[in-house]
C-alpha cells in the first residue's frame, strides 16, 4: 500500500468546520447575501427616481421597506460573527469532540488557524459577495440615472451612494474582522459554551458601556467634554466602532458643509474632513483585530485538550469582564446613592463569583477581591478628579501645534468661529493659560462668592420667584458654573432651608459657558469646556470681536437670519422674494420697512455690516448707544446689534426709509385708552427704577450685559446682602403699573440710557420693566432732574397698596408650598387682579384728580425701608409714571 | 515502538501518570489494565498526541508525538465517546478521515463495511451505541496506520459483533504488522486479544508482560496437612517468595503466590502437606489479587 500525498491538511480542516456548521453557514449566508442588494437596490431606484422626470417618477417604486428589511438581515448576520468564532473552536468547549479534533494529524497551529479561518469563512465570505452584489447593481442601476449638468459626479446623489457604499462597507468589513477577531479571543478563554455566549454578549457591551460610563463621571467632574471623550469609545470595541461608522455614515464622511456627528471631534456645525481620522479609525480597528487575534493564537497554543469544560480557562477574561461590571455600576456613585450602589455592585459580584466558583469554595477571597475592586475604582476616580484627570483638564496645547480652534460661548451671537489666523489663535490659547493658571491659584471671586452662598442657602429660587429647586450643586473649583445649567438664563437667588423672613435672599454670581477646541498639526482634537465669569468673557470678547473672521461670520449670519425670515423655503432652499419686509428693534419698540432688490440687497446689508464691524473695535462697541437691531427682540443676545457707529448700515437703513427709534416710539405700542389691554401682557405697563451708582453693581463692570432676562446682572446691593425688602416688590410691580403719558425728563433719560457702557465712572442705573439701563455720567443731570422734578405720590401709592394687600394678592409668595405652579398662579393672578383692579384703578383716578386721601400719600414710604433707612434718598429712589404720567420716587 | 519515558501527567493536583515507563513494540497487542482512574486512557491520550506530558517524553517510533503532524498520522485513536460528528454520515466519516490519513484503503473500508452492513448515508447521530463503535472502528482500521489506539473499544458491541471486530483486528495485524493498543476493563477480551498486557494503578505500571508468563508466574495453591489441628499462619510459608493472598477454610489452606510451579512445590515439600493443587490463575484472578496487594480490595465493602 502507497501513502497518498496531503498536502493540504490545514485546508481540509477548515472544510470540515464549514461542513460541521454548515447550518449556522447557510443561514448566515443567506441573511448576508441577501442584505446587500435589499439595502443598495432601494438606493439606486431612489437615485434614479431622483434624477428622473416627474412623469417617469410614477413608474418607479419606492422600495424603502425592503432597505429596512435588507438592514435587519445585516444586523443579524453581523451579529451571528459571535457564534461563528464559537462554533468554529468546537474543541474549547465541547467534550466530545476534543479527543477526534485533537487527534488529528495537524499542529495546533495549524488547528488554530484554520479554525479561525473556517469561522471566517462563514462569516465574512457571504459579505465579500454580498458587497460585491451591491456593486453589480449600482453598475446595472448608474446608466438609467440623468445626470444634472449643473453637478460633479461627486456631488451628485449617485456619487454620493458610491461614497457611502465605499466606506461603508469598508468599515463594516473591517468592524466585522474586529468583532469576530474579540469573539475568537473570548471564546479561546473559556471553557463551557455558557461561558463562550455570556462573556461574549457581556464584554461586548460592557467595554464600550463602562468606558462611557467612566468617561462620563470624569466629564461631569473635569472640564473635559464628554462628547470629544466619547470619541474613544468608537477606536475600542466593535459596538462603539459600530457607532462610530453610523455617525460617519450620518455626517456624509465630512464631505457636506453639515456634519451632524463631528461632535463627537469636539465640533457641533462644523465642517472638518473626516476622511483621514477614518482611514485612521480603520486603521486602528484592524490593528485591534489582529491585537485580538495573536492573543486568542497565543492563548490557545498553551490551552491544552484536558482545559475544555473547566470554568474559564484563562481567569483574566472572567475578571476582565467581572471587574467592568462592577465598575460600570459603581460609576452610579456619580448620583450620591453610595449605599444602594455598593449593595448592587456586591450582589452582581457575588452571584457572579458564586457561579463561577459553583459554590461558596474560599469565598472570603471573593469578598477581598470586591473590597479592592471597589477601594481601586473609588481611589482611581478620586485620584482622577482630584488631579484633574492627572493634568490633562489644564493642559493648553502650544498655539504652534495648532491648525485651528473653535470657540463656542454663551451670549455670542448664535454663531460659533473656528479661527485660523496664527495671531488669534496665540491669544486664545495665552488666554486659555491665564484662565487655567488664575483658577489653579485662586478661584475667581465669582466662585468664592458662590462657594459661600452655596453653604449658606440650600434652595435657589430663580428671578421669578416661584419655581423652586431642591439641588445643592456642587462647585467645581475650576468651574465657577456647573450649578447653571437649569437656569443659565436667570439670575439665580439662594434662599434657606429654614428662612423664615422670605425676603432674605442670596444672589449667585453669573457665570457664562465657554467650550474651546483645538484642531491640532497632528491630527488630534483638544476640547474643552469651561465657564468664565463676566469679566474673563469680556476678556474673550476683547480678542474674539476685534477679528476678521468675528466680522464675516456675524454678517454671513445676517444674511442667514434675514433670508431665511423673509424667505420662501423650497426644495432649492430659501428664495428671497424682490420685495421683502425687514424690521428693526429697539428696546420695546420696532419698525417695518419694505425693502426691494431681493437677495441683492441683503447682501447689500451684510457686506456694509461687516465692515462696520471693521470699522469699531471692541473696545469702541462697549460704550456705543445702539441704533436698532435685526433679529428676535432688542434684548436677545443672539440679535445683531447695530451701534450708532455703524455708520455704512445705518445708511443702508435710512435709505431703505428706516428712521432713529425715539423712546416715545418704543411705548406707542401702548393701547393708552384700553388699560385693561394695557394690563393683559407684562410688556404693556411701565414701570420704572432709578439706582445710584452706590446702590446697584452688576458682577462685572466691564462686561454689563442685558439679556432676555429681567435685571440680569444687575443688582441692588441691598439685594445682594439679602435685607432689601423692595426685592420682593422688585419682583411683584413688573406689571402692576401702567401709563398713557411721558414725562418729558424721563423720555430724555430713556434717550441717552445705553443697553451697554463701560466705565470706572459711578453711573446712574435705570431698571425699565426689569432691563438696565446704564446712565453715562455726562447725562447725570438728566438723572438729576427726572428725580428733582418727580412728583411722586400717584404710583407710590399703587406700590404702597400692592405691598399691603401682596399676600392676599400673590399668596403663592407667602407659602412654602414649593409644588405651586406657573399656571396656578397665572389662574389666581387673573383672578384677583381683576377684582383688585377696580379698587387700583380707583385709587389711581382718584389721585390723578389730586383727590387722593392723605393718609394714602403719606403711606407711601413702606415702613421696613423706612426702618431700614435703606431705601434710596434724594438723589435716586424708585420711579414709576403713573397714568397721567406722574413720577413716583421716594420721599426725601 | 511506542515508548514512555519517565512520562508524567498531571490535571491539576491530581497525578495521572507518575513517572510511567512504558514500551510497546511493534506488532504487539497490548492490554492497558488497571483500575479505575488508573492512567489508561491518559495513555491513550499521549500516544494519540491528544494530551502533552508534564514530564517524560512520549515517543512513536522515536519521535515526541504531540503537535507532531508526521508521528501523529501513524496513529488512530478510538476514544470511549460514540457522540462525535454526530452530523456525519458514514461516507462523509471516512472521507474526512480519508483527507487526515495518507494510507487509508478504500478497499479495506468497502470489505468491512461489507461485512458489518451499516447504513451509508444515515447520519451518525441516528446510528445506536454499538453501530456508532463500529463505525469508527472499521474507519480505524481503514485508515491504515501502524499504531491503532482503542478505548473500551468493545463497550456497547453485541457478542456477534464482537467477534466480528476482533477478527478484523487480528486480520490487520497478520496482514500488516499493526500494533494495537488495547484500554479495556473486560479482562476476557484483553486476555482472548492481547499477547502483552501491563496493569495500571494510581498511575504507575504494576506489571507489564506477556499474558502467557504472566498466567504461568501466578498460582492459587489450595494445601491440607494430616496435623489438622495445627493452625498454620503466613509466616510458615516463608519459604514461598511472593503471597499475594492467604486464606484459611477449616482444615483447607488457600495461597494466591507468585513463582514457578516447580519452585512452589520445591518451597511446599518441608511441610509435607497431604494435598497440595495447583490451579493456574485467569487474568481477572491476577487482576483482582495483584491490586488486593495494593490496597484495592473488594473485601472492603464486605
Amino acid at each position: 500500500m502507497t501513502a497518498r500525498s496531503l498536502p493540504n491538511l490545514p485546508l481540509r480542516n477548515m472544510l470540515r468546520v464549514l461542513r460541521q456548521n454548515r447550518k449556522m453557514a447557510i443561514v448566515t449566508s443567506i441573511l448576508m447575501v441577501i442584505s446587500g442588494p435589499l439595502i443598495v437596490t432601494p438606493l439606486i431606484v431612489e437615485v434614479i427616481r431622483d434624477s428622473a422626470a416627474s412623469e417617469a417618477r410614477r413608474y418607479l417604486p419606492s422600495l424603502e421597506m425592503y432597505a429596512g428589511i435588507g438592514a435587519f438581515c445585516l444586523a443579524v448576520a453581523v451579529f451571528m460573527g459571535m457564534f461563528c468564532a464559537i462554533c468554529s473552536f468546537t474543541e474549547t468547549h465541547k467534550k466530545s469532540q476534543v479527543d477526534m479534533l485533537y487527534a488529528l494529524p495537524l499542529t495546533g497551529n495549524q488547528r488554530f488557524f484554520t479554525d479561525f479561518l473556517g469561522g471566517a469563512c462563514m462569516y465574512i465570505l457571504p459579505y465579500i459577495i454580498t458587497v460585491i452584489l451591491g456593486w453589480i447593481i449600482i453598475a446595472i442601476g448608474s446608466p438609467f440615472v440623468t445626470p444634472d449638468p449643473s453637478e460633479t459626479f461627486f456631488e451628485s446623489d449617485l456619487g454620493v451612494l458610491i461614497r457611502y457604499y465605499a466606506l461603508g462597507t469598508a468599515g463594516l468589513f473591517v468592524l466585522m474582522l474586529l468583532y469576530y477577531s474579540l469573539s475568537t479571543l473570548i471564546t479561546v478563554c473559556c471553557g463551557t459554551l455558557f461561558e463562550c455566549i455570556y462573556t461574549n454578549i457581556l464584554l461586548n457591551g460592557l467595554i464600550p458601556g463602562t468606558i462611557a460610563a467612566i468617561l462620563g463621571l470624569i466629564s461631569s467632574h473635569v472640564d473635559l467634554s464628554f462628547e470629544y471623550l466619547w470619541h474613544i469609545i468608537g477606536f475600542m470595541s466593535p459596538v462603539g466602532g459600530l457607532c462610530y461608522l453610523i455617525y460617519l455614515m450620518d455626517g456624509d464622511f465630512g464631505f457636506n458643509d453639515y456634519c451632524s456627528w463631528t461632535y463627537l471631534r469636539g465640533a457641533e456645525t462644523h465642517n472638518h474632513d473626516m476622511l483621514p481620522n477614518y482611514f485612521r479609525w480603520i486603521f486602528v480597528i484592524l490593528l485591534l483585530a489582529a491585537i485580538c487575534l495573536i492573543a486568542a493564537w497565543q492563548l490557545y497554543k498553551r490551552r491544552k485538550a484536558e482545559h475544555v469544560g473547566k470554568p474559564f480557562v484563562y481567569i483574566a477574561a472572567y475578571y476582565v469582564m467581572l471587574t467592568l461590571l462592577t465598575v460600570l455600576i459603581l460609576c452610579l456613585l456619580d448620583f450620591n446613592v453610595v449605599g444602594p450602589v455598593l449593595l448592587f455592585a456586591a450582589i452582581v459580584y457575588f452571584v457572579c463569583e458564586v457561579i463561577r466558583k459553583r459554590g461558596f469554595k474560599r469565598f472570603w477571597l471573593s469578598i477581598l477581591t470586591f473590597i479592592g475592586t471597589v477601594v481601586v475604582t473609588v481611589g482611581v476616580f478620586f485620584l482622577v478628579i482630584k488631579t484633574d484627570c492627572f493634568g490633562r483638564e489644564k493642559f493648553v496645547p502650544a498655539a504652534a501645534t495648532i491648525t485651528s480652534v473653535e470657540v463656542s460661548y454663551s451670549a455670542s451671537c448664535s454663531e460659533d468661529f473656528e479661527f485660523t489666523d496664527r495671531e488669534v489663535i496665540a491669544k486664545i490659547t495665552d488666554f486659555h493659560k491665564s484662565i487655567v493658571e488664575r483658577k489653579k491659584t485662586s478661584p475667581s471671586p465669582a466662585t468664592a462668592i458662590n462657594k459661600e452662598l452655596s453653604k449658606k442657602f440650600l434652595y435657589q429660587v430663580d428671578y421669578t420667584g416661584y419655581e423652586y429647586a431642591e439641588d445643592t450643586y456642587e462647585l467645581d473649583p475650576i468651574s465657577t458654573g456647573g450649578y447653571y445649567d437649569d437656569y443659565d438664563n436667570f439670575t439665580l437667588f439662594g434662599e434657606k432651608e429654614d428662612q423664615e423672613d422670605p425676603s432674605d435672599y442670596g444672589r449667585y454670581a453669573e457665570t457664562f459657558s465657554c467650550d474651546l477646541t483645538y484642531y491640532t498639526l497632528a491630527g488630534t482634537v483638544i476640547h474643552r469646556d469651561m465657564y468664565l465669569n463676566a469679566d474673563e468673557l469680556a476678556e474673550l470678547r476683547s480678542i474674539l470681536h476685534d477679528s476678521d473672521l468675528y466680522a464675516s461670520t456675524c454678517a454671513s449670519a445676517l444674511n442667514t437670519l434675514i433670508t431665511q425670515d423673509v424667505g420662501i423655503n423650497d426644495t432649492n432652499g430659501y428664495r428671497v422674494p424682490d420685495v421683502f419686509r425687514i424690521t428693526i428693534h429697539k428696546s420695546l419698540g420696532k419698525q417695518t420697512r419694505a425693502v426691494s432688490g431681493g437677495s441683492a440687497s441683503i447682501a447689500q446689508l451684510a457686506a456694509a455690516y461687516e465692515r462696520d464691524i471693521r470699522s469699531m473695535t471692541s473696545e469702541q462697541r462697549r460704550t456705543a448707544p445702539i441704533y436698532c437691531t435685526f433679529g428676535e427682540e432688542y434684548d436677545n443676545s443672539s440679535a445683531f446689534k447695530v451701534y450708532e457707529g455703524y455708520n455704512e448700515t445705518i445708511a443702508l437703513l435710512e435709505v431703505w426709509g428706516f428712521t432713529k427709534l425715539t423712546v416715545p416710539e418704543r411705548y406707542d405700542f401702548l393701547d393708552k385708552d384700553n388699560p385693561t389691554s394695557a394690563q393683559a401682557t407684562n410688556q404693556s405697563v411701565l414701570s420704572i427704577r432709578i439706582y445710584a451708582p452706590d446702590q446697584w453693581s452688576t458682577d462685572s463692570l466691564k462686561y454689563p450685559n442685558s439679556s432676555v432676562s429681567y435685571s440680569r446682572n444687575t443688582f441692588v446691593n441691598a439685594d445682594i446682602d439679602g435685607k432689601n425688602p423692595a426685592y420682593k416688590d422688585h419682583l411683584m410691580l413688573f406689571d402692576g403699573l401702567r401709563t398713557e403719558d411721558y414725562y418729558p425728563e424721563i423720555i430724555a433719560l430713556l434717550d441717552v440710557a445705553q443697553e451697554e457702557y463701560i466705565s470706572e465712572e459711578p453711573c446712574y442705573c435705570i431698571i425699565v420693566n426689569g432691563e438696565r439701563y446704564i446712565i453715562p455720567p455726562k447725562h447725570n443731570d438728566l438723572v438729576k432732574a427726572v428725580i428733582e422734578k418727580g412728583d411722586l405720590y400717584g404710583s407710590q401709592a399703587v406700590e404702597t397698596y400692592i405691598n399691603e394687600h401682596a399676600a392676599e394678592i400673590w399668596p403663592q409668595y407667602y407659602t412654602t408650598d414649593d409644588q405651586y405652579t406657573d399656571d396656578q398662579y397665572t389662574d389666581e393672578y387673573n383672578e384677583e387682579t381683576n377684582e383688585e383692579e377696580t379698587d387700583m384703578n380707583a385709587n389711581v383716578s382718584a389721585g390723578d384728580a389730586g383727590e387722593t386721601p392723605a393718609e394714602t400719600v403719606s403711606g407711601a414710604v413702606e415702613p421696613e425701608t423706612a426702618a431700614d433707612g435703606e431705601m434710596p434718598d434724594t438723589t435716586a429712589g424708585d420711579v414709576t409714571i403713573n397714568s397721567s404720567g406722574a413720577i413716583a420716587a421716594p420721599a426725601a | 515502538m511506542m515508548t514512555l519515558q519517565s512520562t508524567v501527567k498531571r490535571f491539576g493536583d491530581f497525578t495521572a501518570l507518575d513517572g510511567v515507563e512504558l514500551e510497546i513494540p511493534k506488532g504487539t497487542a497490548f492490554g492497558l489494565l488497571g483500575s479505575n482512574g488508573a492512567g489508561k486512557s491518559t495513555i491513550l491520550r499521549l500516544f494519540s498526541g491528544i494530551y502533552s506530558p508534564e514530564g517524560g517524553r512520549v515517543l512513536i517510533d522515536g519521535e515526541d508525538v504531540y503537535d507532531n503532524v508526521a508521528a501523529k498520522q501513524k496513529v488512530f485513536f478510538v476514544n470511549d465517546e460514540t457522540v462525535q460528528f454526530q452530523s456525519f454520515t458514514l461516507i462523509q466519516l471516512k472521507d474526512f478521515y480519508k483527507q487526515f490519513y495518507p494510507n487509508f484503503s478504500e478497499e479495506i473500508f468497502e470489505k468491512l463495511e461489507g461485512i458489518i452492513n451499516l447504513p451509508r448515508d444515515k447520519k451518525l447521530s441516528t446510528f445506536s451505541k454499538g453501530m456508532k463503535r463500529q463505525a469508527i472502528v472499521i474507519i480505524g482500521i481503514s485508515c491504515c496506520t501502524p499504531y491503532l489506539l482503542l478505548d473500551e473499544a468493545f463497550d456497547g458491541l453485541d457478542p456477534t459483533m464482537r467477534i466480528i471486530v476482533k477478527r478484523m483486528l487480528a486480520d490487520a495485524m497478520c496482514e500488516r504488522e499493526l500494533t494495537v493498543v488495547i484500554s479495556s476493563h473486560n479482562l476476557k477480551e484483553i486476555n482472548e486479544m492481547c499477547d502483552t498486557a501491563a496493569l495500571l494503578h494510581q498511575g504507575k505500571i504494576i506489571f507489564n508482560r506477556q499474558l502467557d508468563s504472566l498466567k504461568g508466574t501466578v498460582h492459587k495453591i489450595q494445601l491440607a496437612f494430616a496435623d489438622r489441628e495445627r493452625e498454620y499462619t503466613k509466616e510458615d510459608f516463608s519459604a514461598i517468595p511472593e503471597i499475594l493472598h492467604f486464606d484459611r477454610n477449616q482444615s483447607i489452606y488457600h495461597i494466591i503466590a507468585k513463582g514457578e510451579e516447580e519452585d512452589l512445590r520445591a518451597a511446599l515439600e518441608p511441610l509435607h502437606p497431604v494435598v497440595a493443587d495447583m490451579i493456574p490463575l485467569t487474568l481477572e484472578e491476577i487482576f483482582i489479587y495483584e491490586l488486593e496487594v495494593l490496597g484495592y480490595d473488594s473485601q472492603v465493602f464486605a
